[in-house]
């Protein structure tokens, strides 16, 4: 099935067979690895990507099912190449990693939770990555890494998109 | 044992990922994104048995299927 994804804001078409999940689809059709399985039944968050800026299992999400829509992936959210966003380096400061593997899936999930709330709790933050399972840190470090990354945004006065749900970057001083 | 943490090189020194930042760029290179030419997959195929002594192995069933290359025992 012809089918056009637009990923990291590229638009791709590909000769999709329906019954492919998304996570494998970015996997093979376009070689972005950084989506990862890890329990390919949606339980573990390795595969999760952004779909419209929202988390999604892209283990549970047939490739042809995201034609239309706007997919993020851990390699679109460089600024440039070579570069790393304000989120990637926050997680490198605090050492929020070991084996890597949950990491993409955690960084999305941050980004998500940072566009849409300026000012996260701790609370906010575990809520937001709970559908990110790490076998190797024990989550310490990768909270600490998401309350920097808030808190340099903040400092920076990042533009993020308003929502419904979160505050305002005016509200949030 | 007792010794003096100013002389620490790495214990509780900064702890920032240097030659690991490729992670979090989704540049990890793991065994499942390895794509080699030829490359064949491997089935593991465990014991039926919880302790038991392996008296003699025969593959023939299984190298006469299609797609079957080769079996390690």
């Amino acid at each position: 099935m012809k089918v056009e994804l637009r990923v990291n804001g590229v638009s791709r078409s590909a000769d999709i067979e329906p019954r492919k999940t998304l996570l494998d689809a970015l996997r093979e059709n376009f070689l972005l690895n950084g989506a990862h399985a890890g329990c390919e039944h949606g339980v573990c968050g390795a595969c999760t990507v952004l779909v419209d800026g929202e988390p999604v299992r892209s283990c549970l999400m047939f490739a042809v099912q995201a034609d239309g829509y706007d997919i993020t992936t851990i390699e679109g959210l460089a600024p440039a190449p070579g570069e790393l966003s304000v989120i990637q380096d926050a997680f490198c400061e605090t050492h929020g990693l070991q084996c890597g593997y949950c990491t993409p899936g955690m960084i999305l999930s941050a980004h998500a939770l940072l566009q849409r709330n300026v000012t996260p709790t701790r609370e906010d933050i575990v809520e937001a990555i709970s559908g990110n399972i790490c076998r190797c840190t024990g989550y310490g470090q990768i909270v600490e890494a998401v309350q920097f990354a808030a808190e340099r945004l903040r400092l920076a006065n990042t533009p993020r998109p308003a929502g419904p749900a979160g505050k305002s970057i005016a509200e949030a001083k | 044992m007792s010794a003096d943490p100013a002389t620490f090189r790495f214990v509780s020194t900064n702890r920032r990922v240097r030659e690991d930042r490729r992670f979090v760029a989704g540049q990890g290179h793991y065994v499942a994104d390895v794509a080699l030419e030829g490359m064949l997959h491997v089935a593991v195929l465990p014991s039926q048995h919880p302790a038991a002594r392996i008296l003699s192995i025969d593959a023939s069933e299984a190298l006469a299927m299609p797609g079957v290359h080769y079996v390690l025992t």
